[in-house]
């Protein structure tokens, strides 16, 4: 079965389908039908997702209400950011979230093979980001850009001429770097193993054109996870001016 | 009104083999732990938030015997503080905000939208051992170590200069908002996907409209109170300056972000105690309710304007001008549906058959109190005043009207309408309304006197006074203890109704609802047929139509 | 589930759009802006690639109506708590408080 075909399924085979036993197995009594189930399933996720829009955003907020306190403590501090790094993740993410929405419309189509590889491929794209995150933070810690931890004071205030009252502000921006970062992080780590879950159950056949709403709703949340981090680029890598000096590893 | 198996003649006679109900389709521990039974979690959460409510009361009795006298003297001041803090983490977080949708709209709204159980009904258990764990957590950490900083958390004594540790309470807390987000989610997805045939939303109760926008506001605004704490734990562990000026952060800014949500948190906790008492009154007046399409909509306006008016609690805390009178003007304006609400509830009594049942007694009991409650907060939202009484008694007395007078007694009226229904069941009458009217009596004596002192200067939070202030303190107090007895009651007639009361039948109120056509206590699956709905809510006039001549 | 449906070409090309933008946002950080374009600049083209995501990989274009409601209030909701948090900051100073002036 190739990727274009719209559907395999004709709309009778699907209404049999409705009716077999591994289809009643799966509808669960609250529901009239696996088309409600589905629904139901989507709906909660994109409500859980504005949630999470919430959740997230609070910290947008916060990081918002400082840049605009501390603006000129806050560019400097930006710049110190492996945007290389955080620019091809943020590519990282973006295929993968290709990859998923492929294997959305494999399932869809019935298309088990397709849909296994293209689960898999998200996962390896996942983890794909998570090593160069783990690279990225080994680089932010030998340059001393963890406050709390292993952070230099006067290397701010010699290098970047920063007063010292601005010090404590640059701290501020890697508290929330660190925090936003990681919390996105976390949320990758939990997004990778639901997608593996998923590919496991997509091996032993559990998903049909009329029953893969799992695989629709983890989707979901992966592409919630890459916006997130479509935000926190700008917000936190490219806050200020770059120049090629900071091209550098 | 629905056409299922209402029509009396197809009901099985009393005399047949009794169908398995909800309680005792299975019975032991682990059944319950287990169940997905939306029925049998309502009753885990019943029992889970009346033992918070005790130790939350438990609590401010030992701050009101401290209050008897100025110098204090029963405990250090450093207790006070904790105790306070108790009453307050508690009573918000743990009794008020869960209280009415995880207990009554657990156990009514799928019966009341013809469904069989809430959307996920999995999910609606994991809530359940979430508060557990939630409140298990946060009481160790209180009683255990202690917390100071007053329900409100404000930074930055609590990030940094208040010896007790503050971290383990707030886990505790941003767990229970995980549980508040869970149940806020299902209920919309459950009411928006699972209504029954013919159910609009024009058909849907008042409590259901009231629940949705209740749990509405626990999805955007738990997210960001969790945030806030989780901030402020960081703040502690790593000593970075958030909310620290030395260091560059606003102290205000935690107040922004935790008002963002505590504000709109109030409308959580009155919203579903609004809804009961709109299904309480028409059945006690057997009228429709009166401008049922403004009561519905009004529910959501509270629900929407709630979230524009969280800094009118730093008016005095420097925040800009500006933003004060904006703050302030917006503040009004939340007042509106509040206040079409109560209009409404009083046209529907007007030329009703009135009754005067517990529920009932304890609806009017609500509708006044919330009134003058509500009307002192718009004292509150005028700059000029709030400078003069803010972080006084007079704010104290204002929520406990609101809150207690309010919400407590319609949630008590909830409970009361609905006990047959959840325990097939009858109570004692006469002790329900003596109950009722030592509540009524009791609440009046412990509150009003607060005004006096909030006005007169008392500040809140403090465990000693001047002595001028005495009578009142006194007076409040005595009223406290009778408010306590009428909290004990129902627990000994509820509790001896359980296993000695007369049974009721389907329908002893002869309400109108879908969740008054299943048998009491109602069968597992909740309808043995779909039910199919023709006519709106409230259709008491009809009724009333048929019986005269 | 819609019977509308985006076909793979599409979802395609729309990855390829986003990464072309992903290149633009970096660009643009090396060009000298003053003061808060920066931010301006990222926030709007994150918005547009936010926006593709959303429309085409999260079915947004075929979904429901309630799906549409859910997608609006969260991101006015957001919106609403940065402009009221923000008017706070942005107007402080501009009338000094002074109780009884």
């Amino acid at each position: 079965m190739s990727l274009d075909q719209a559907s395999t399924w004709t709309p009778a085979e699907r209404d049999e389908l409705q009716h077999t036993s591994l289809v009643r197995h799966r509808l669960e009594e609250q529901f009239r039908d696996l088309e409600q189930q589905h629904e139901v399933a989507s709906l909660g996720m994109w409500i859980f997702l504005a949630t999470e829009v919430m959740f997230f955003g609070t910290l947008f907020v916060g990081l918002g209400v400082y840049t605009y306190m501390h603006h000129e403590a806050f560019v400097k501090a930006s710049e110190k950011l492996n945007w290389l790094i955080g620019g091809t993740n943020t590519v990282v993410l973006l295929i993968s979230s290709l990859m998923i929405v492929l294997a959305v419309h494999s399932a869809r189509v019935g298309n088990q093979r397709h849909l296994v590889m293209f689960l898999a491929l998200t996962a390896l794209l996942g983890v794909c980001f998570l090593c160069l995150k783990g690279v990225e933070y080994y680089i932010d810690w030998r340059e001393n850009l963890i406050p709390g931890w292993k952070f230099d004071a006067e290397e701010w205030i010699q290098r970047d001429h920063l007063r010292p009252e601005q010090v404590p502000q640059v701290q501020l921006f890697l508290l929330f770097y660190w925090t936003m970062t990681g919390l996105h992080a976390l949320h990758v780590i939990l997004g990778i193993g639901a997608v593996l879950a998923m590919a496991l159950l997509a091996r032993r056949g559990r998903f049909s054109p009329v029953y893969y709403s799992p695989v629709d709703v983890t989707a979901l949340y992966w592409h919630f996870v890459d916006i997130v981090w479509i935000f926190l680029l700008p917000m936190l890598y490219l806050t200020g001016t770059h120049t090629g000096a900071d091209f550098h590893f | 009104m629905s056409t299922l198996i209402a029509e009396p003649s197809q009901l099985p006679a009393p005399a047949e083999e009794p169908r398995p109900n909800y309680p005792n389709v299975a019975y032991g521990l682990i059944s319950w732990l287990l169940t997905r039974d939306h029925k049998r979690i309502a009753i885990l959460y019943l029992l889970t938030v009346t033992a918070m409510f005790f130790i939350g009361g438990g609590a401010v009795t030992i701050v009101r015997l401290n209050l008897m006298t100025p110098e204090g003297g029963l405990v250090e001041a450093d207790t006070y503080n904790r105790l306070f803090t108790i009453h307050g983490v508690i009573m918000v977080f743990f009794f008020l905000v869960p209280v009415v949708p995880t207990v009554l709209g657990n156990f009514c709204i799928p019966l009341m939208i013809g469904a069989k159980d809430l959307a996920f009904p999995r999910i609606n258990l994991a809530s359940w051992y979430l508060f557990v764990v939630a409140a298990g957590w946060t009481l160790y950490a209180i009683l255990a170590d202690g917390l100071d900083t007053g329900w409100t958390f404000y930074t930055p004594y609590s990030s940094q200069s208040t010896h007790y540790n503050v971290a383990p309470a707030l886990v505790g807390i941003v767990i229970s908002g995980f549980s508040s987000i869970f149940t806020g989610l299902n209920f919309i997805v459950t009411i928006h996907r699972l209504r029954a045939p013919g159910l609009t939303w024009w058909r849907l109760p008042i409590f259901v409209w009231t629940i949705y926008a209740t749990s509405f506001i626990f999805l955007l605004a738990v997210p960001v109170l969790a945030m806030a704490l989780i901030l402020v734990i960081l703040e502690r562990l790593l000593r970075i300056g958030v909310f620290d000026p030395a260091l560059g952060g606003d102290p205000l800014l935690f107040q922004h972000l935790f008002w963002f949500y505590s504000h709109p948190a109030v409308y959580i906790m009155i919203l579903p105690g609004m809804g009961v008492v709109s299904e309480v009154i028409p059945c006690f007046a057997r009228k429709q309710i009166f401008g049922y399409t403004f009561v519905a909509l009004a529910s959501f306006g509270i629900a929407c304007l709630g979230f524009l008016v969280w800094a009118h609690h730093m008016f005095v805390a420097g925040i800009s001008v500006y933003s004060a009178m904006i703050f302030s003007s917006l503040s009004y304006l939340v007042a509106v549906p509040s206040a079409i609400k109560v209009f409404n509830w009083t046209a529907t009594l007007y030329k009703g058959s009135i009754s005067f049942q517990a529920p009932m007694l304890f609806a009017l009991g609500f509708v006044c109190l919330f009134t003058a409650g509500g009307l002192t907060g718009l004292f509150l939202a005028a700059l000029g005043m709030d400078m003069h009484v803010h972080d006084t008694y007079f704010v104290i007395a204002h929520f406990h009207f609101i809150m207690v007078g309010g919400m407590v007694m319609g949630y008590m009226s909830g409970l009361h309408y609905w006990w047959p229904k959840i325990t097939g069941r009858l109570y004692s009458e006469w002790w329900s309304k003596l109950a009722a009217i030592i509540i009524f009596v009791g609440f009046f004596l412990t509150f009003l006197p607060q005004f006096v002192l909030g006005y007169n200067g008392m500040p809140r939070r403090y465990h000693r006074y001047v002595p001028e202030f005495q009578v009142w303190n006194v007076l409040s107090s005595a009223g406290a203890s009778i408010l306590g007895v009428g909290y004990l009651l129902p627990l000994f007639y509820f509790l001896y109704s359980f296993w000695f009361g007369p049974k009721a039948g389907p329908n002893p109120w002869q309400a109108t609802g879908l969740e008054w056509q299943t048998p009491s206590p109602p069968p597992p699956e909740n309808f043995d047929r779909t039910p199919v709905v023709v006519r709106g809510p409230y259709e008491y006039h009809l009724e009333k139509a048929q019986n005269e001549p | 589930m819609s019977e509308r449906l985006i076909t793979p070409r599409s979802y395609i090309i729309v990855c390829v759009i986003l990464v072309l933008l992903t290149f633009l946002t970096l660009s643009v950080s090396f060009v000298h802006l003053p003061g808060v374009w920066h931010i301006v600049a990222g926030l709007i083209i994150g918005l547009c690639k936010a926006s593709l995501v959303v429309l085409f990989f999260m079915h947004a274009l075929v979904s429901s109506r309630l799906t549409w409601i859910v997608i609006a209030v969260s991101g006015f909701w957001l919106g609403l708590l940065l402009v009221l948090t923000l008017c706070d900051y942005l107007t402080r100073g501009l009338v000094p408080f002074m109780p009884g002036h």
